[in-house]
């Protein structure tokens, strides 16, 4: 086996497999760059991103309390800068595209709300980009919810206190106290709450997510092509000529499975230097466990391509189990997003296992759970190689004859 | 003369696209591997199709302390919330689904919320347990707030109106008066504060649109996922023709006098008739998801349409490139850069910066623009 192994590392340097693993290494290390410039561009203020106008029309107090609340509200401003202006600048902006939404507060808004007519603000919304026409309207559907509050109980003051016969003034005078005050209770509505920051937890943003997936769907993919090797060195009768010479089998895939582990451990940890180089820091342990996992997508692919007869079969297998594990294993979706039933069968794909240790992992966080994964990728790595060696072996003449 | 080249042509292309099927079908372990694939294809869509409405919204955990009135319907009122996706339980159960990362933050409503409230007093009634740097948790705060915020307001008003000087009749008691205010809130001048335009820029002008639902960015991103399968679809089945090449077959072929063209168009329709089970089954979810039939039909052409597209850069590949590893290879960079492109399109302006023109030309990122305006 050792001199298989010594051969495979051999052939590696000859003619153009020296070129794709150059190719592979430079990859990687342009991969690493861009990952050290990604977070970078995710600092960029994002309230440079949606731009939104203001046309007040309304002088009242109340109504530059509710413009000061778009401009000066530390979550609104993370998202949006606000531009505010007279309608017929505002509105060309918008026709222009430069803005995603603008809205009109009216003339007498704020006496509307004191004086009972109903004058809603007018906001138009731009769906040139549906997802920020999504933010834009959630973020305006809460505020719907406190002047809807707000308007609601000044005017049933109003009505209550000239149904008990109290003169008009009077009311007037409750309802534009009780107008003030709620506004200023709704400025103010960070005192309900008591935010606690939950100790030892570490939410995961997207980026990371989505790059540690990336990272993933890469060594599968790695993974697979040593797959389209063992099949191509099949097809050529390779192995019938190992095997005439007394290599089982078992052999010749742990052979494989330790030369293409070794192989992409090496390119793997080409690409962690690299992002060491350029400033992201990844734990030994994180990197260790991303290997194990490296290794039971080469074991796995060199059982389906020991599985299947035909190159095309077993492409069309492997493709499909590495994007649908994926889907399943909600590397394209998010967990927390993924519906109930698929939540249920993703605990059973290696790619969950994937994302669900790695970030805990990578923050120190040890449980005892992780050893048993650990172990459990240990023998799935096992049992896969034994399954390859013994469907390879029942039909092992057969292909030969056949390719 | 012509009309016999005409003939000759489409009988070519008759028998490549017969003679590409047959090889399809006759393979047993590739049926299987394209059934199973596309049962698994139909459940995932078929499932997140129809829990978009729910799971198009911020996952939160919530902790109900109190029995009182007034948290029953804040309960209420954060489960019908568009914007979050609740999930009861209790700290410990909801901590752990926190950590796991199947939640955003915990909303834990205390144990004397209804008495505060109804005393006016509002400060801390509701704790919101986050992680550190998380800027969601004061949106969530926000929207919060808002389930909140009648109740605030009524409290204070009955307050103001406790204040005003006796009249000639009776003061309502707390009960009518709560019964008045809520009278006026099912009342249709008070129905909207903000009156939402939707506005498309089209060739003709503006137009508005119906109002956008939260679903629509989770469907967004199905149909990212969807044209991701479709592509890899196109991948393998274009793979026989790289393997063809390989083997001499293509060159074989062209010695029968049967032209480029016609190999071209047969394969090309043959991978088409493959793709309609996938594109299918992907419009009629989309369709049962949404609840408009009629969006079947235009899902299902787009899709199908981009899946030829697709088979055409591959068939490209398979031609170019000369062996099955380099084509695999730059098949899968292909397919991940064009499914990534498929994301950013959903995500430009709020994660990423805007696209360049020629990442917006990419196949995904129209497919899933057309997707969109369907939806639209």
């Amino acid at each position: 086996m050792g001199a298989i192994l010594k051969n495979d590392f051999r052939l590696l340097w000859s003619g153009k497999r020296a070129g794709i693993v150059i190719a592979l290494v430079l990859l990687l290390v342009v991969g690493a760059a861009l990952v050290s410039w990604l977070p970078q561009e995710q600092n960029a203020p994002a309230g440079e991103r949606v731009r939104i106008g203001v046309v007040n029309q309304d002088e009242s107090l109340y109504a530059q309390m509710i413009v000061g609340y778009f401009t000066e509200n530390p979550v609104f401003t993370a998202y949006v800068s606000v531009i505010i202006d007279e309608e017929d600048t505002i509105r060309q902006q918008f026709d222009a595209g430069e803005l995603d939404m603008y809205m009109v507060i009216p003339k007498d808004f704020a006496d509307s709300m004191v004086y009972l007519e109903h004058l809603p603000i007018q906001t138009y919304i731009s769906t040139a980009s549906t997802t920020k026409a999504l933010l834009l309207k959630n973020l305006m559907e809460s505020y719907v919810e406190y002047i809807t509050a707000v308007e609601v109980n000044c005017v049933a003051l109003y009505d209550a206190a000239r149904a008990i016969g109290l003169p008009k003034t009077t009311a007037q005078t409750a309802n534009e106290k009780l107008t003030l005050e709620l506004i200023l209770l709704i400025m103010a509505k960070d005192n309900f709450f008591e935010k606690q920051v939950v100790e030892n937890y570490t939410a995961v943003r997207l980026v990371p997510y989505y790059l540690h997936e990336f990272c993933y769907l890469l060594a599968a993919f790695l993974a697979l092509l040593a797959g389209v090797r063992f099949q191509r060195e099949h097809h050529a009768g390779i192995y019938r000529r190992l095997a005439a010479m007394g290599h089982s089998a078992a052999a010749i895939l742990l052979e494989k499975q330790f030369f293409y582990m070794l192989l992409l451990t090496l390119l793997f940890a080409v690409l962690w230097g690299a992002l060491g180089v350029a400033g992201v820091t990844i734990s030994v342990a994180a990197f260790g466990y991303f290997c194990l996992n490296v290794w039971f997508l080469c074991a796995l692919m060199l059982c389906l391509a020991a599985a299947f007869q035909k190159l095309q079969n077993y492409l069309l297998a492997s493709n499909m189990v590495i994007l649908l594990g994926a889907i399943l294993g909600g590397g394209l979706l998010p967990l927390m997003y993924l519906p109930e039933n698929m939540e249920k069968i993703a605990q059973f794909m290696p790619n969950y296992w994937f994302l669900k240790q790695i970030f805990e992992i990578e923050n120190g966080v040890m449980k005892q759970e992780q050893y048993i994964v650990f172990g459990c990728f240990g023998v799935a790595i096992l049992l896969l190689l034994v399954i390859g060696a013994v469907i390879y072996r029942k039909k092992e003449g057969r292909v030969y004859e056949n390719a | 003369m012509k009309m016999r080249k005409r003939t000759g042509f489409f009988s070519d292309v008759w028998c490549q696209l017969v003679l590409r099927l047959k090889l399809f079908l006759r393979d047993r372990a590739t049926v299987a591997v394209f059934l199973i694939s596309a049962a698994c294809f139909l459940f995932c869509m078929a499932d997140l199709n129809l829990s978009a409405e729910e799971k198009a919204s911020i996952p939160v955990g919530l902790v109900c302390l109190d029995e009182g009135e007034k948290a029953v319907s804040l309960t209420e009122e954060l489960k019908q919330a568009s914007a979050l996706y609740v999930t009861e339980g209790s700290y410990e159960e909801l901590e752990e689904r926190l950590f796991d990362g199947l939640l955003r933050c915990i909303i834990v409503i205390e144990e004397d919320y209804t008495k505060k409230l109804q005393k006016g007093n509002y400060r801390n009634v509701v704790s919101i347990y986050h992680e550190e740097s998380d800027q969601v948790a004061s949106v969530i705060g926000d929207i919060v707030a808002a389930g909140m915020m009648y109740d605030v307001c009524l409290a204070r008003g009955y307050k103001a109106y406790e204040k005003l000087p006796e009249a000639e009749q009776a003061k309502y008691t707390k009960e009518e008066y709560k019964a008045y205010v809520g009278s006026l809130l099912g009342a249709e001048d008070f129905d909207f504060a903000f009156e939402f335009r939707f506005v498309e820029n089209t060739a003709g002008g503006q137009e508005e649109t119906k109002p956008l639902e939260n679903s629509l960015f989770y469907r967004q991103a199905v149909a990212a996922i969807a044209a991701m399968l479709m592509t890899l679809l196109q991948l393998t089945t274009m793979a026989v023709l790289q393997l063809e090449r390989q083997q001499g077959i293509t060159k074989r072929r062209l010695l029968t006098s049967m032209s480029k063209g016609a190999v071209f168009t047969g394969n090309l329709l043959a991978n088409t008739v493959c793709s309609v089970l996938l594109a299918l089954l992907f419009a009629f979810s989309v369709g049962v998801g949404i609840k408009a039939a009629e969006k079947i039909f235009p899902i299902f052409l787009i899709s199908l349409l981009f899946s030829m597209g697709m088979a055409v850069v591959y068939y490209i590949l398979a031609q170019c490139l000369k062996s099955v590893l380099a084509y695999q290879i730059f098949g899968a960079v292909w397919l991940l850069v064009s499914g990534i492109s498929g994301f950013f399109y959903m995500a430009e302006g709020i994660l990423v910066p805007e696209l360049p023109g020629l990442i917006k030309a990419l196949p995904n990122v129209v497919y899933l623009d057309y997707f969109t305006r369907l939806l639209l």
